[in-house]
């Protein structure tokens, strides 16, 4: 249950964007001084991605040292019944970060009059100071077959993005249940 | 004094002590005549010899309270091999020098004491109804090697008022069974080796009976932990019908000392009549491990605490016998009249060395002998109890069982029902746990709780009896079983040795830890949970691998529940509210390998059902929405390890602390020790016919939305359906989702995000390092100033490490569904391949 769990909280997580009213704000030294309670956690680690390469040693994926194969991950979707695949693949890199906080925060004013009318709890997720990218990248394509491989694949990739470096990132983000 | 009503059938005697000693003179025991050489043992200084050969059977030994008795219906003593066979003893008494009786006692052949029945009666001497409720049969087979010398004089010392007694001896060849509706479960090939001298036993002012045993020392094996599921077996090691070995949950060993100090009064907590009881107990060293497939030394392998140390003591822990409260008040939960169970206060503390998983006995010996010998261990433990009346969601709670005859109706009328409950309290942070990894300490603090509902105890046999489904093995029911915990947060640091340290540190919002609940199947470690518990767990033996083991079928039901996954201090958090909770498992296997301990699932599937995620207040808390999660797996595998992440590298890569922080990374040490869980799942497709299938279902919109009571099923839903796994083909399955979880306690990088004060007025500059001092504050020093020291005076925090590889991961569709538009597919297909996804993140105390 517990891994079916994090994994439902987890897809929650990433439809926030879309479902709910999320919003970054720069918070003062003084507004930081009224929240109440620092009970929360801070969290610093890695997401790293293929880093080696993924389980799969076909014709298509390989080990990141096998040319002219990929070695990230592979997601396809399809919107249209016997349609095409939008696809992001050669999904890989790692993303290490120092300094996210996590806690809950009471809204009761502010946000032009709607947080006295919300007046409940939100998630403050506070960013981390320092968020590092290395080698992460991924390619955006469409694609006939969702599996490399199979009769008929062709495959046009888009775009490619390529992230390195260190990124400061500043404020909270608030994330608001709005069912 | 109590008063008790004695009733005596074909010699019947009101206590169990005492229907032993007077066997001989009421029943089919013989005193063989002494021969000449024993008879001039008795004059001279070689004392005398008794040997006594005992065959007796009484139809009822019941104890009364206030006019309701237990009887224990059918006890015999007789030989083991057979019921019409004599036990036979031998005693040689001696007087001592200094004026002690000596007592030798050695058994001829292995005897076997039994209790056919458990029954609640309402007058002596009742004819028993075959079918009557009972608390089902206990049978206990002996060889007894030992002495026992008796002084004059007690506690005070010679002189004094009552005796002391040293004991010493061994119980082997013995079996100890439970046997309900013609199946037992029972510990084959059983010894008990003891030695109790300087025990002593007073009756103090106020007739309180005191016994003392100051040295306690004991030593407790058992071969084969065996079910058998023939009637016409009893108390046999091989089935009398096929001649094969009864099926075995593996060994048990057992080895402690300890000081005892028991005070027996009487009077209960209702009426005149009953006892209270008072107990003070040390544990000065306890061992106890579980094995399988093992030969006691360098094969087979056992999990188990090692070098725990503690102390267990109750107070005014009273025994009655008593009427179901529900009685006259709600008559279909009336079980019955039942020996009743209370007590004030009960505490009980145990601090476990080392945890182990893997382990062979030979080096399970070496390391209790030495305290040396490595072993494969998670780390320390710290379990803190207490026990005593309190409140729980403002509700009073109070410590009572009442032990009831019948166990689940549809399994037959022997079994054992616990109307049970528990109040477990912690004020002062007196109940916790801890634990220990690598010299660093996690406690999850301030552990309240409670439960109030019906345990059932059966023995039963594969099959179906009026509706209900059985397997084989030990049956643990729960019908309307309430119950509810939550910690008010985990408080890591440095291990001192001393809890007391512990509770003074930074409290940490709570959060489920997974690594601290591997057996609950979730419904353990987080920072709160409550609810009503329904359904069964069926222990069977037998494992996966090899011959021994243990396969557990269960279905179990959570229902009107509420859980924490994130909890802060003042107990607002992350809640599922609204949970319903349906799991089912069949045929779950558990062995030890060398590895650690396995966990073969055969099938299982689930149904998760939270009405409301909220954030905030658990009830009054603003809301994600509902959450539905049906789970369906087969021939999954989890194993638990000792051992957590070793060295790893944060942010780079590379295998030497050099490379990897030519990489830009942090290299971490987290030690030997942490645990270890690595789990293979199989996703299934959907079983429309048994409704077993993996769906994700999120719902928002719902009719009464934000109210108390929301309608499921009349808003908008969507859903990912139907999704399994594969090796990218679409067809084979073998590789799975693959998962592998370290937990560690260990140090944690702690940036400091801003200039000036923090929370607690400890100044530093934006980017300095939190660096802990040694009476728990803290201060924060620049990167540049940072010593080696500091860097070992980190914070300490949880680390997690966790691993998850698949091949595929195939979602059949994703569905957007309307109460009345109906349902609209918004995506046709979602393939994710070719995952190995790493995250390792270390969480700790915010400020």
């Amino acid at each position: 249950m517990r891994y079916c769990t994090r994994f439902a909280i987890a897809l929650a997580v990433l439809s926030w964007s879309v479902y709910v009213n999320a919003e970054m704000e720069r918070i003062s030294d003084n507004a930081l001084s009224e929240v109440t309670g620092q009970s929360g956690v801070y969290l610093t680690g890695e997401v790293s991605i293929n880093e080696n390469g993924g389980p799969l040693d076909n014709s298509y994926f390989g080990d990141c040292a096998s040319a002219g194969k990929i070695c990230g991950a592979r997601i396809a979707a399809q919107t249209q019944q016997d349609g095409g695949w939008f696809v992001l693949d050669n999904l890989k890199g790692t993303i290490a970060f120092e300094g996210l906080t996590l806690q809950l925060r009471n809204i009761s004013s502010g946000f032009g009059g709607d947080g006295a009318l919300f007046n409940r709890d939100v998630i403050e997720i506070g960013m981390p100071s320092s968020l590092r990218f290395k080698d992460f990248e991924y390619t955006l394509a469409t694609s006939s077959n969702a599996r490399p491989g199979e009769a008929g694949f062709q495959q046009v990739d888009l775009m490619t993005v390529e992230l390195g470096g260190e990124v400061t990132l500043e404020g909270n983000l608030l994330v608001f249940p709005t069912p | 004094m109590t008063r008790h009503n004695v009733t005596q059938k074909r010699g019947g005697v009101a206590v169990f002590a005492a229907a032993l000693l007077l066997t001989s003179s009421v029943s089919n025991a013989e005193l063989k005549a002494l021969d000449d050489e024993v008879l001039s043992g008795v004059s001279g200084q070689s004392g005398i010899t008794l040997d006594l050969a005992a065959k007796a059977s009484v139809s009822e030994v019941a104890y009364f309270d206030d006019g309701l008795g237990l009887a224990l219906q059918g006890v015999k003593l007789n030989a083991a091999a057979s019921p019409s066979d004599f036990a036979n003893y031998r005693f040689e008494l001696d007087v001592l020098a200094d004026g002690a009786l000596a007592i030798e006692f050695t058994s001829n052949n292995v005897g076997r004491f039994e209790i056919a029945d458990m029954r609640f009666v309402s007058n002596p001497g009742e004819i028993p109804v075959a079918a009557a409720p009972s608390m089902g049969g206990l049978f206990l087979d002996f060889m007894l090697d030992g002495r026992t010398e008796i002084r004059g004089g007690g506690a005070g010392g010679p002189g004094t008022s009552g005796h002391t007694f040293d004991t010493e001896f061994v119980l082997t060849n013995g079996r100890l069974g439970y046997r309900t509706n013609g199946n037992e479960f029972f510990f084959d090939g059983m010894s008990f080796d003891v030695s109790a001298l300087g025990t002593t036993l007073d009756v103090d002012p106020g007739g309180i009976l005191h016994l003392r045993m100051p040295n306690f020392q004991a030593e407790f094996s058992v071969s084969a932990v065996r079910f058998s599921d023939n009637p016409a077996n009893h108390g046999v090691s091989n089935d009398v019908v096929t001649g094969l070995p009864l099926p075995s949950y593996g060994s048990l060993w057992l080895n402690t000392d300890m000081n005892v100090d028991l005070q027996i009064q009487a009077g209960g907590a209702s009426g005149v009549q009953g006892l209270t009881l008072n107990s003070s107990n040390q544990i000065n060293r306890l061992d106890l491990a579980w094995g399988e497939d093992t030969d006691w030394s360098s094969s087979g392998y056992w999990v188990g605490a090692l070098g725990a140390m503690g102390q267990i003591s109750f107070q005014n822990l009273t025994v009655d016998v008593l009427a179901d409260p529900d009685a006259g008040v709600d008559p279909l939960n009336d079980y019955g009249v039942g020996l009743a169970v209370a007590f004030d206060q009960l505490s009980f503390n145990l601090d476990v060395a080392d945890v182990v998983l893997g382990e062979t006995k030979t080096n399970i010996d070496a390391y209790v002998l030495n305290g040396a010998t490595p072993v494969k261990s998670i780390g320390g433990m710290s379990t803190n109890f207490l026990f005593a009346d309190g409140l729980f969601d403002g509700v009073a709670r109070t410590n009572a069982i009442l032990l009831q005859a019948g166990g689940n109706v549809a399994a037959g009328n022997q079994g054992l029902r616990l109307d049970t409950q528990l109040s477990l309290i912690s004020p002062n942070n007196e109940s916790n746990f801890v634990y220990i990894d690598d010299g660093n300490a996690l406690m999850l603090s301030k552990l309240e709780g409670f439960a109030d509902g019906d345990i059932t105890l059966d023995v039963t046999r594969a099959g179906n009896i009026s509706g209900t489904d059985f397997y084989d093995g030990l049956r643990v029911g729960f019908e309307q079983f309430a119950f509810g915990y939550q910690f008010e947060g985990a408080r890591v640091a440095k291990d001192t040795g001393d809890n007391e340290d512990l509770k003074s540190r930074q409290l940490q919002a709570g959060q489920a830890i997974e690594g601290l609940s591997p057996f609950t199947m979730g419904l353990a470690g987080a920072p709160s949970l409550k609810g009503v518990l329904d359904g069964h767990v069926t222990l069977g033996p037998g494992g996966a691998d090899g011959v021994e083991g243990i396969t557990i079928n269960a279905d179990l039901s959570v229902s009107n529940g509420l859980m924490a996954s994130y909890r802060e201090e003042d107990g607002r958090g992350l809640w599922l509210s609204g949970l319903n909770y349906d799991v089912h498992l069949r045929d779950m296997m558990l062995d030890v390998t060398d590895e650690g301990l396995q966990i073969y699932q055969g099938e299982s599937w689930s149904l998760l059902d939270v009405t409301d995620i909220r954030i905030g207040d658990e009830v009054t808390g603003a809301s994600f929405g509902r959450l539905a999660l049906e789970s369906f797996e087969q021939g999954s595998t989890r194993t638990i390890k000792a051992g957590g992440a070793g060295v790893v590298c944060i942010g780079g890569a590379g295998t030497s602390q050099a490379l990897c922080e030519g990489d830009g990374g942090r290299w971490e040490d987290r030690g030997t020790e942490g645990i270890t869980i690595s789990s293979v799942r199989f996703l299934q497709a959907e079983n429309e016919l048994e409704g077993k299938r993996n769906r994700l279902t999120w719902e928002t919109g719902r009719a009464g939305e934000g109210g108390a009571a929301p309608v499921n099923g009349s808003g908008m839903q969507l859903v990912f359906d139907n999704y399994t796994t594969n090796d990218g083909d679409g067809i084979n399955d073998i590789f799975g989702l693959q998962t592998d979880y370290h937990l560690d306690l260990a140090g944690v990088q702690v940036v400091k995000k801003s200039d000036g004060a923090d929370s607690n007025g400890v100044v530093g500059s934006k980017g300095d390092i939190k660096v802990m001092n040694a009476d728990g504050t803290y201060r924060y020093v620049s990167p540049a100033a940072l010593t080696a020291q500091d860097i070992q005076d980190r914070p300490v925090g949880i680390a997690v490490r966790t691993r998850t590889q698949f091949k595929e991961l195939d979602f059949d569709r994703v569905n957007l569904v309307h109460p009345t538009g109906g349902e609209s597919t918004l995506l046709y297909g979602l393939k994710l391949q070719n995952f190995d996804v790493t995250t390792d993140i270390s969480t700790t105390v915010l400020d």
